[in-house]
């Protein structure tokens, strides 16, 4: 029996600028299971970035839920107040940030920066409490693969991988159920990622953690992913577990974004570029977003917006009047 | 985002001449200002002014300079909207003429800090080593010279007059710009397209002047107009204690016969209110205007 | 670089700076024509023959400069910065270093914490409100106190609080000394009484100067990663303000307040006039009305001096609190 963890539904999340409204998401669903990753992958600006603040509640001030529902662990984000939501942020869900490199203080050491979250969400600032906390940060520091030693250090004495392993430890120090992690390899040389990826499923599957894990980089969701999310233009096209995403792909972005990946190990082919451009989402085409860019766009992709619906399984969901029909 | 390049019609995309580059630019940033209120109220105030400075001949009801033996230090009446003050001369004439002061000392010694500062900032910034330590060494002792008291004795030393105050008050009010240019340039100094003319062999004095100085002359000019609220303050100030211009009319020295005359004492509110408000008006008019150009064109401000 | 090797090398940065004021003091005043004491005679037009006397004892300006040099040296060493002009017979270390300088250093030191805590606060709060009717209304304001002149508001609170409301005094820094006084309390509640007019004066102007600056650094630091993930981490907004972000703002905020330890000993020349406050701003405008070289020099070397020793202290500082900058 699968356990829900997240369940995000009709999520819509809109920019409102001066002079027009950015539909950044747009009628979003989604589910992740306990204990399971989903990968979210897109072009940059497709809405993965504010999807992932939608559900912390940390948009820019330009940025308005407008509709939808967040449960996690049954309980409705949205419906919290300010003050809940606060309290619920790193003990029910963390958060690794693109540019990880910057997210520690740089006039704080590291071990404070972790200790102190541990500090507030025990509401009490007694002594056993800061003891106890900073006996966590040394364990944190531990699972993470870092001397415990060097909880002390500044974040500038660190390397970019131990940085990021810090990160880690930082986001897993109030046992969260979930964490959020926007691009957490991206910046780091392919063997830092190679461990980072190892280490985020070892703690995983010892704490029984959610991971939702946002890249732009295929290759990493097939490595690291047991479901895939493809979001195009602040729309979910196609959902569903790894390998059928990835070998039985039914809508055509989805395919023309693997075949748009280079594979080391596959045959040599030629790869193949998507052609256009993603649309303006202040100004969205009628139907299908995608349908200016798709082969196999007809009359109805133009004038119709796709239901999201199940496809080969129950677990299978596609946006696409033509789903699974061949690309020529 | 910004689109640098415009098709053409041909179906090629090429860059556009350099002064329809500045014009696309102008209108985009005219657009950004005007959209500021605080901008607007800025420019409307120093129009204000200028209009009075530059009509003070006809504007002023009388020469600041005629006593008038019948009516000294007279209370505000019809023929004299502001009263006169002890030689019996009228303070609304002298209040007219003294826009043109504060406004020709403010917008000179601005322009002096203002060279001064780029060409300190663009050399220590650009040529960076011993030359930049040396020249921000300097800089930071200026930086923490108080400025009055220097000024005083400079004044003291050289004597007064229109020449002399505009060269110290301009002498000594540089450093700001220069630390601005200097960290300015070295950001633009480590950009591709430097590196690029450096690639193809331009010289530095090209560089500088082809690529540096347009890009940080937007905060240069924001920050010089705020260089003309310090002079406007700087020359009130020094007039007041007695040290401005002999002979001509300037807010602070209203203010400073105001002073001799015990105006306050005295509750002759016509003597001093009004000139100290019109420094105040005429400083904010100047410092509106640089906040506006700032949260325009300073690039950090603009991410948000 | 270690800390300090750091701070080895600013120390000799600051005493070469020390010693180039020394000189720039003693050509500065000897730049006029002739003989500083003729100048002296030509300005205040008062005959005092004693005035080339002293000089030529004790500078030695019938010698040619570079002994001259040798003997302001040497004097200054001694600690003897020379006669007084205007108050002869006074020395001018008496005239600097007495009630004049607590005066002052009361004075600016009160209104200086004031107008930076104040500063702090309200940029802080601003720049957490950017664009917002909180942080535009604080802008325009201090914008206002930016432009008003403090002496002209100084003006203006004598003739409101003093002239329409009695609710200070007129002017004037009481003596300890002035019989008056039944005892020391008695003298302190009426000192205070008196530092009310010139304290908000200045509070005003520091803080009209000070607020952008505090709000600049605090924007520039909400867009840092670190505020982000310090406020996914469920922090309390009042800590993400006031330790994570002000931790940050604080470093540049420390070379303000360097810049206002000079402030300290210069006094505010302007305020101290309107409030006739008798402190060294005071002194320094009697110094300059009445040409009276000897103190001008001493004061400005007094300055001068407190300049470069606290922008050292501020250097140090930034290096302790900012463990990136140790270069």
């Amino acid at each position: 029996m699968i356990m829900v963890l997240l369940e995000v539904k009709n999520l819509s999340t809109h920019f409102f600028l001066k002079e027009s409204r950015v539909r950044a998401v747009d009628d979003v669903c989604f589910t992740i299971a306990q204990g399971k990753t989903l990968g979210v992958a897109g072009e940059s600006g497709c809405g993965k970035t504010t999807t992932a603040l939608s559900i912390m509640r940390m948009l820019p001030p330009a940025g308005k839920i407008v509709n939808g529902e967040i449960f996690l662990d049954g309980v409705d984000l949205l419906k919290k107040s300010k003050e809940e939501m606060r309290q619920a942020k790193w003990k029910e869900l963390s958060y690794v940030f693109q540019y990880a490199m910057n997210a520690f203080n740089p006039v704080m050491t590291v071990g404070e920066q972790i200790a102190e979250v541990i500090i507030e969400k025990e509401n009490s600032k007694s002594k056993s409490v800061k003891k106890e906390a900073w006996k966590k940060v040394k364990e944190s520091f531990e699972i993470v693969g870092l001397d415990p030693d060097r909880i002390k250090n500044y974040p500038h004495e660190f390397s970019g991988g131990m940085k990021q392993r810090a990160i880690i430890a930082m986001a897993m120090a109030c046992d969260p159920k979930l964490l959020i992690a926007d691009e957490p390899v991206t910046a780091l040389d392919v063997i830092v990622e190679k461990k980072i990826l190892k280490l985020l499923k070892e703690i995983q599957s010892n704490y029984n953690l959610g991971i939702m894990f946002i890249t732009h980089d295929l290759s990493v969701i097939a490595e690291s992913c047991d479901d895939v999310a493809i979001m195009y233009a602040g729309k979910m096209v196609e959902v569903g577990d790894a390998s059928t995403v990835f070998h039985k792909g039914a809508h055509p972005y989805t395919r023309m974004l693997i075949r748009s990946f280079p594979s080391i190990l596959g045959e040599c082919k030629r790869i193949e570029p998507i052609s256009g451009i993603p649309p303006d989402l202040a100004n969205p085409p009628p139907g299908c977003r995608f349908h200016p860019r798709c082969p196999l766009a007809s009359k109805e992709c133009r004038e119709d917006i796709p239901p999201f619906e199940s496809f080969s399984s129950s677990r299978h969901h596609v946006a696409c009047f033509h789903a699974g029909e061949t690309i020529l | 985002m910004t689109i640098s390049t415009v098709n053409n019609g041909s179906g090629k995309y090429s860059t556009p001449s350099i002064f329809k580059r500045y014009k696309i630019r102008f209108t985009r940033f005219w657009h950004l200002y005007t959209d500021s209120p605080f901008g607007m109220i800025g420019m409307f105030l120093v129009l204000l002014f200028v209009t009075m400075g530059v009509f003070a001949p006809i504007l002023a009801p009388y020469d600041p300079n005629k006593t008038m033996v019948g009516e000294r230090s007279d209370n505000p009446s019809a023929s004299h909207p502001l009263g006169t003050d002890r030689l019996g001369r009228d303070i609304f004439s002298q209040m007219i003429y003294g826009a043109q002061i504060s406004l020709l000392i403010g917008l000179s010694a601005a322009f002096i800090s203002l060279f001064i500062g780029t060409l300190f900032g663009l050399i220590s910034g650009y040529y960076g080593g011993w030359i930049d330590i040396i020249l921000m060494r300097i800089t930071d002792f200026f930086i923490q010279l108080p400025a009055l008291p220097l000024m005083l004795v400079v004044v003291s030393l050289f004597g007064g007059g229109m020449e002399n105050l505009i060269l110290i008050i301009g002498l000594l009010g540089w450093t700001g710009t220069a630390r601005i240019v200097r960290s300015e340039t070295l950001s633009i100094k480590q950009r591709a397209f430097v590196e690029a003319s450096k690639s193809v062999g331009a010289g530095n004095r090209h560089i500088i002047s082809s690529h540096i100085l347009p890009n940080v002359f937007p905060l240069i000019f924001a920050n010089a107009i705020l260089g003309v609220v310090n002079s406007i303050i700087a020359e009130a100030g020094l007039s007041f204690l007695g040290f401005g211009v002999v002979g001509s009319w300037s807010w602070g020295r209203v203010l400073y016969e105001a002073g001799r005359e015990n105006a306050i004492l005295l509750g002759a509110w016509w003597h001093f209110i009004p000139p100290g408000i019109s420094i105040m008006l005429l400083a904010l008019g100047f410092s509106l205007i640089s906040f506006s150009l700032n949260e325009v064109l300073n690039p950090r401000l603009r991410e948000r | 670089m270690s800390l300090k090797g750091y701070i080895s090398r600013r120390a000799f940065d600051s005493g070469f700076l020390l010693i180039l004021t020394v000189i720039f003091n003693f050509v500065l005043f000897r730049v006029m024509p002739g003989n500083p004491a003729l100048a002296v005679l030509g300005r205040t037009g008062q005959v005092r023959p004693e005035f080339r006397q002293v000089l030529q004892e004790r500078y030695g300006t019938n010698l040619p400069i570079f002994d001259q040099f040798i003997i302001y040296i040497q004097r200054l060493l001694e600690g003897d910065l020379g006669v007084s002009f205007y108050y002869y017979p006074t020395e001018v270390s008496e005239l600097i270093f007495g009630h004049r300088l607590l005066n002052t250093i009361l004075l600016m030191g009160i209104s200086i914490l004031l107008s930076f805590i104040l500063a702090i606060i309200f940029g802080t709060i601003a720049a957490s409100k950017f664009k917002s009717k909180t942080d535009l209304v604080s802008i325009f304001v201090t914008l206002t106190s930016y432009s008003t002149p403090v002496f002209w508001l100084g003006m203006l609170i004598i003739f409101y609080f003093f002239g329409q409301f009695h609710l200070i005094p007129l002017s004037g820094s009481p003596r300890i000394e002035d019989p008056k006084y039944a005892d020391i309390f008695a003298w302190a509640i009426d000192y205070c009484y008196h530092l009310i007019g010139p304290v908000t004066t200045l509070t005003i102007s520091f803080v009209g100067a000070w607020f952008l600056i505090a709000r600049d650094q605090m924007l520039g630091i909400f867009l840092e990663d670190y505020i982000t993930t310090a406020r996914a981490k469920g922090l309390k907004e009042r800590r993400v303000l006031f330790t994570h972000a002000r931790k940050n703002a604080m470093l540049p905020m420390i070379s303000v307040l360097a810049m206002a330890m000079t402030y300290l000993v210069s006094g505010a020349t302007l305020t101290e006039t309107v409030f006739s406050w008798d402190g060294l701003g005071l002194l320094t405008f009697d110094a300059v009305t009445y040409s009276d070289y000897p103190l001008l020099q001493g004061l400005f070397l007094l300055v001068a001096a407190v300049a470069i020793v606290s922008s050292f202290i501020a250097d140090i500082i930034y290096a302790y609190l900012d463990p990136r900058i140790r270069y």
